[in-house]
């Protein structure tokens, strides 16, 4: 007993010593007042081959501020967590608001309306939001990109249903995924409320649905599938990057799905004078220039040259669009349904 | 059905067993001694449960080396190990229900059973509710059901209590003699083996020292060891026993223990000797008396082979 | 004793008032009429249902023969299998999934072999793979408990058994079995109830297909802030649990009654032979379940893609010990060990507060069992709900309320053994009983202490559902780190942190595994 007395002090002793030393540390993440921009977006938008790392140090040079880019999780996740944090905001600026999320963002209340100084340059047929809330910044159209030494693309959505495209498909998650969503409701501006017939006989075809279009095109990348649902501009990183041209992109001839993605400033957030900045800026050439070879799409502003690898991207002959009001009246149902269908 | 066993060996490292057996037809044989002198191993190696290094194993003169199952033997534990998580009618039945005996078959057989144990209305009860004398005839019982040609007891009756115990021994020893079925008793209690016993084997340390009827050794054991296992007053090579000695004239020595045992009374003295005599009406010793006392009759012993 | 009151009213605030906060906005009929009626829903309790069960039956297959060979067989390494039979109750289930990608996914291990000849296994985004950790991660509990049981049955009961006549299979079925039986449904509903509440392993794997309840709680916060919907599936979740806990009672209490025999089993020994060939396979089935994902996990830490090959390289653990801004975390990567370290400290101190008052208690039973009904998930939001303005202590406080049950039970059983009769001389002598308490009772349950301190920081830190909950996109810790590494496909930081993660748990084991016999 008495040497478990003493292995006793020597614990006491020894666990007074670690609590010291971690309060001496100071171990929880501190938030320090100074001039800096918040911003949540997806986590592409930040990875090193991303966006962020480009305009980022243009932004902190020119107005001589600090920026915090945080990732949030796939699109779905950043206007969720704006949800969340809506009585107490921490970000100043949401990237990552489409022209298909764009109602669940109004309905909630978490931006406010703000018009740029450069919002003129932009073509009329991208003010996604009237209201300007969400200003846009870049656009392009989903597209089947595939793998073109393993497999033919679908000429037509019905195509896309035969068996040989079994376990073929990877897409992504309405729920969560911009990508995601525009593709459902491709779906829908082609078959109308018949589209989850369509979805019943496309199931064997899919080989995962994933919450974001990260991991479903890295999926695609290694291998797993040949057909994802992305970008109609995705070939075009492949061809500048890698000097590979074997990713190509298709659109079936009922026609293509335009998404015209934006950024908005959050209510009452805490550093609104510099979030005007940011969205000014936003759409000068020198943020937009770098959109093409960071975002693969295409930058609203038309000033901005494109690279010559763009010649491998597929541009739609037909556009296809729903109506905003529409989708602002139907989403949660439809995405209800689709759900209720797919899930096992 | 009757047992041999020549030149048992059997090692665990630094003990050695080495034993020479006869057991009778329909006898009660005890192996009588101390923990650790290789008794249960010696009914473990009858039973199929061990095997020995060397040595033959013969039943009814036939050599015996079937495996456990098949040697038609009944068990009973010093635990009992009766199956909890059947009832007391089940637990009976199981060695017929191996030998798919038939319904009826084996309610008769059990209801036989259970009236020679005396618990004829226990059939549904389960074993939890038993008290300890209850559940050691359940195992009997049991071991009994299957007509086994051989019984094994292996100390039976030590985890009851003293009342108990005397009482059981009796029926034990009545059924024995009823249904004359050979039996091998394995126990450390002397006075449970002078009452049960047709024969003892005195054990110690892997062999067998006497094996003779309990009179005989009782009365005239063959060396040391056995003498003082039987309760002997050993002095040297010389014992004798604890009601031979007399009060009154000889040797003084002051009594350092009284035992009252109702009847008798046991007296310890300070020179280690034991006296045991019948209370007469007006004795009263106490503790730190001195007494006188000789020695009757004294019988030399041999050294402990 | 006044200490015990206090601990309960603790509990009771900390503990029911989230639940029963949880129930204020929950308990809605129309909510549950809703949820029980739509179609969607009905398939997710469903597939909860399937799942658990189907990992249940597989844990069993895996797990039993374990159980089988451990009680009855001596063998080189037998005493180190055993000691890992503990590995389910301090391993992060993140470490599971980290695991399974490593290994089945497409660039994993077992694929870059397969490739050579062409094949390839995918069944990682499908139910399977769900089953599959599930049954991973829960087959040593098994082999210990079902182990344990076997280990003890009466020799002498088995014996009798023979000497009547039963041979080898009639012996099993009719006397081994049944005796076996209440210790392996004890393991089945330990192993139904985990695989019922599972998160990370679900969240991971299950994609949009495949949801289970404690999943979709999550979503229906994230995606749609709809606590109210959410409360609801809760107290369905926690309802359905109850039953199965009053199940478990039943069970275990046959289970923890049975005799302390005195002789055990005699084990034979293993030799080489053609007869023991099954069980050198059952052996190399462990090895790969066990050992191999530890491996691969290691391997990914210390390799990078450049674009062209893959290379040994210390890229990865220079990243998580770097000075270096991570954006998908959104802070430094060393900030989440210091969380999870400091968390898991406070969660320590604060749960042995609280669990070694409780422990003095006579209705132990009720703090034992609690844990098996409420959820991470569920606590997460009812914190969430109790307290909406945030802060770090409310991870702490989530840790420590699933943390304290098993520190009540580390130290009640010490506690339970302690002779009363020691604790009455001291207060004859003049001891007062807060003396008498730091002076004899401390120092005897003093190893309990130990191993109840080692269990509250394992589960703190390897926790992931409610904090997942809480973390409020500031305080990460490793588990939520390496989840987001995974999820942004980024497998080499994964690893690395993971193969941190596996080396605090790996210490936490080997203390709780030098004490002695640690009862379950």
């Amino acid at each position: 007993m008495i040497e478990e007395t003493t292995n006793m002090k020597r614990f006491v002793a020894l666990v007074s010593v670690i609590a010291l030393v971690l309060a001496l540390t100071g171990c929880v993440s501190e938030e320090i007042e100074e001039d800096k921009l918040v911003i949540y977006t997806y986590d592409s938008f930040v990875s090193e081959w991303g966006i962020g790392p480009k305009i980022v140090p243009l932004f902190e040079e020119r107005y001589n501020c600090k920026v915090e880019l945080k990732a949030v999780g796939d699109a779905g996740d950043v206007l969720n967590r704006a949800i969340i944090e809506k009585n107490n905001p921490k970000a100043d600026i949401l990237i990552g608001i489409d022209n298909n999320s764009l109602s669940k963002a109004l309905k909630n209340d978490i931006l406010v309306p703000y018009v740029p100084e450069t919002i003129d340059v932009v073509p009329e047929q991208f003010i996604l939001d009237p209201t300007h809330h969400v200003i846009p910044f870049d656009y392009g159209y989903i597209a089947f990109v595939y793998d073109s030494e393993t497999i033919t693309p679908p000429k037509t959505f019905d195509e896309l249903l035969d068996p040989k495209y079994e376990k073929a498909i990877i897409l992504e998650d309405p729920r969560t995924s911009s990508p995601g969503t525009a593709f459902l409701l491709w779906t829908i501006a082609i078959y109308g409320e018949n589209y989850l017939d369509f979805w019943e006989k496309l199931k064997p075809n899919i080989l995962t649905i994933t919450s974001g279009w990260d991991q479903a095109y890295g999926m695609f990348t290694s291998g797993e599938a040949p057909i994802v649902l992305s970008y109609a501009t995705s070939p075009a990183y492949h061809v500048e990057y890698e000097d590979i041209t074997r990713y190509k992109a298709s659109i079936p001839e009922e026609g293509g799905y335009l998404q015209i993605e934006g950024a908005g400033i959050v209510k009452n957030c805490p550093h609104k004078e510099l979030a005007e900045k940011f969205m000014n800026w936003m759409l000068t050439e020198e943020f937009q220039r770098e959109i093409p070879l960071t975002q693969w799409m295409f930058p609203v502003n038309p000033n901005v040259e494109l690279p010559a690898s763009f010649d491998y991207a597929v541009k739609p002959d037909k556009i296809l669009y729903l109506d905003s009001k529409e989708i602002t009246e139907n989403l949660d149902r439809w995405i209800k349904s689709w759900a209720e269908l797919m899930i096992e | 059905m009757k047992i041999k066993l020549t030149e048992m060996k059997k090692r665990f490292g630094d003990f050695r067993l080495d034993v020479s057996l006869k057991v009778y037809d329909s006898e009660f044989l005890t192996l009588l001694g101390p923990s650790g002198c290789g008794k249960t191993t010696v009914l473990r190696i009858i039973a199929g449960l061990e095997h020995q290094d060397s040595g033959y194993l013969y039943f009814n003169d036939k050599i015996m080396d079937l495996s456990i199952e098949k040697r038609n033997i009944g068990l009973v534990f010093q635990d009992y190990a009766l199956f909890p998580h059947l009832n007391v009618f089940e637990n009976i039945a199981f060695g017929l229900r191996v030998r798919k005996y038939t319904k009826k078959e084996i309610k008769e057989r059990v209801e036989e059973l259970l009236d020679l144990v005396r618990l004829n209305t226990y059939e549904k009860r389960r074993i939890q509710d038993l008290s300890g004398g209850e559940q050691q005839r359940v195992a009997l019982a049991r071991a009994l059901a299957i007509s086994p040609d051989l019984l094994l007891l292996d100390e039976p009756l030590s985890s009851l209590d003293a009342k108990l115990r005397i009482n059981l021994r009796e029926e034990l020893k009545k059924i024995q003699k009823k249904l004359g079925i050979t039996t091998l008793y394995v126990t450390h209690d002397q006075e449970e083996a002078l009452s049960l016993s047709d024969r003892i084997a005195v054990m110690f340390d892997g062999k067998i020292y006497q094996i003779d009827t309990p009179e005989n050794i009782y009365h005239h054991p063959k060396n040391k060891y056995v003498a003082e296992f039987m309760g002997w007053n050993v002095e040297g090579n010389r014992g004798f026993k604890q009601e031979d000695v007399s009060i009154g004239k000889g040797k003084e020595e002051r009594i350092a223990n009284i035992e009252f045992l109702g009847r008798e009374v046991k007296i310890k003295l300070e020179n280690g000797i034991v006296i045991r005599k019948i209370r007469e009406k007006d004795e009263n010793y106490v503790v730190g008396d001195i007494i006188r006392y000789s020695v009757k009759k004294v019988i030399k012993l041999k050294r402990n082979t | 004793m006044k200490k015990s009151y206090i601990s309960l009213l603790f509990l009771f605030v900390f503990f029911y008032l989230p639940i029963v906060s949880i129930l204020e906005t929950g308990l809605s009929p129309h909510n549950f009429s809703y949820i029980l009626t739509d179609y969607y829903y009905q398939k997710i309790i469903y597939f909860t249902f399937k799942q658990a069960f189907l990992s249940t039956a597989v844990t069993l297959l895996v797990g039993l023969p374990g159980a089988y060979i451990i009680s009855n067989y001596d063998f080189f390494g037998r005493k180190f299998l055993k000691s890992i039979t503990m590995i389910p109750f301090v391993l992060p289930s993140i470490l599971v999934v980290l695991s399974f990608v490593v290994l089945f996914g497409n660039n994993g291990v077992i694929n870059s072999f397969l490739s050579h000849v062409n094949l390839r296994i995918s069944f990682l985004y499908t139910w399977k793979a769900i089953i599959l950790a599930h049954a991973f991660y829960n087959f040593p509990l098994v082999i210990r408990i079902v182990g344990a049981s076997w280990e003890r049955l009466s020799v002498h009961i088995e014996e009798t058994a023979r000497t009547l006549g039963a041979k080898r299979f009639f012996l099993f079925r009719k006397v081994t079995f049944p005796l076996l039986l209440p210790s392996i449904l004890t393991s089945a509903i330990l192993t139904f109830i985990f695989c019922f509440t599972s998160f990370a392993i679900v969240l991971a794997f299950g994609g949009v297909r495949y949801t289970t309840m404690e999943v979709e709680i999550y979503y229906l916060l994230q995606r749609s802030g709809n606590f109210n919907l959410g409360c609801s599936l809760a107290i369905l979740q926690i309802m359905f649990l109850i039953s199965l806990m009053f199940l478990y009672n039943k069970f275990s209490r046959i289970y923890l009654k049975e005799e302390k025999i005195t002789k055990f089993k005699q084990k034979k020994k293993l030799r080489f032979s053609l007869d023991n060939i099954p069980i050198y396979l059952y052996f190399l089935l462990v090895f790969f379940m066990m050992i191999l994902p530890m491996i691969a996990v290691g391997y990914y830490s210390l390799t990078k893609f450049t674009g062209y090959e893959t290379v040994l390289s210390s890229y990865w653990y220079k990243m998580i010990f770097g000075r270096e801004y991570s954006p998908i975390i959104g802070s430094v990567a060393l900030v989440s060990v210091k969380n999870s370290l400091f968390f898991g400290f406070c969660t320590v101190l604060l749960s042995l507060s609280m669990g070694i008052p409780a422990a003095y208690l006579r209705k132990v039973e009720i703090f034992l069992l609690v844990p098996l009904i409420v959820s991470g998930v569920t606590l997460g939001l009812g914190i969430l709900k109790l307290f909406p303005l945030g802060g770090w202590w409310r991870i702490v406080l989530a840790h420590s309320l699933i943390a304290y049950p098993f520190v009540v039970r580390c130290v009640y059983i010490p506690l339970k053994k302690l002779d009363p009769s020691l604790l009455e001389s001291a207060l004859s002598l003049g001891a007062s009983r807060i003396y008498a308490f730091f002076k004899i009772e401390l120092p005897m349950i003093f190893s309990g202490i130990i191993v109840a301190s080692s269990f509250a920081f394992a589960i703190s830190v390897g926790e992931l559902a409610a904090t997942y909950l809480l973390y409020d996109g500031e305080y990460i810790t490793m588990p939520i780190f390496i989840y987001r590494f995974i999820s942004a496909r980024r497998f080499g930081g994964a690893a690395a942190m993971g193969v941190l993660l596996m080396a605090i748990t790996g210490i936490v084991f080997i203390i709780i595994d030098r004490m002695k016999e640690v009862e379950i």
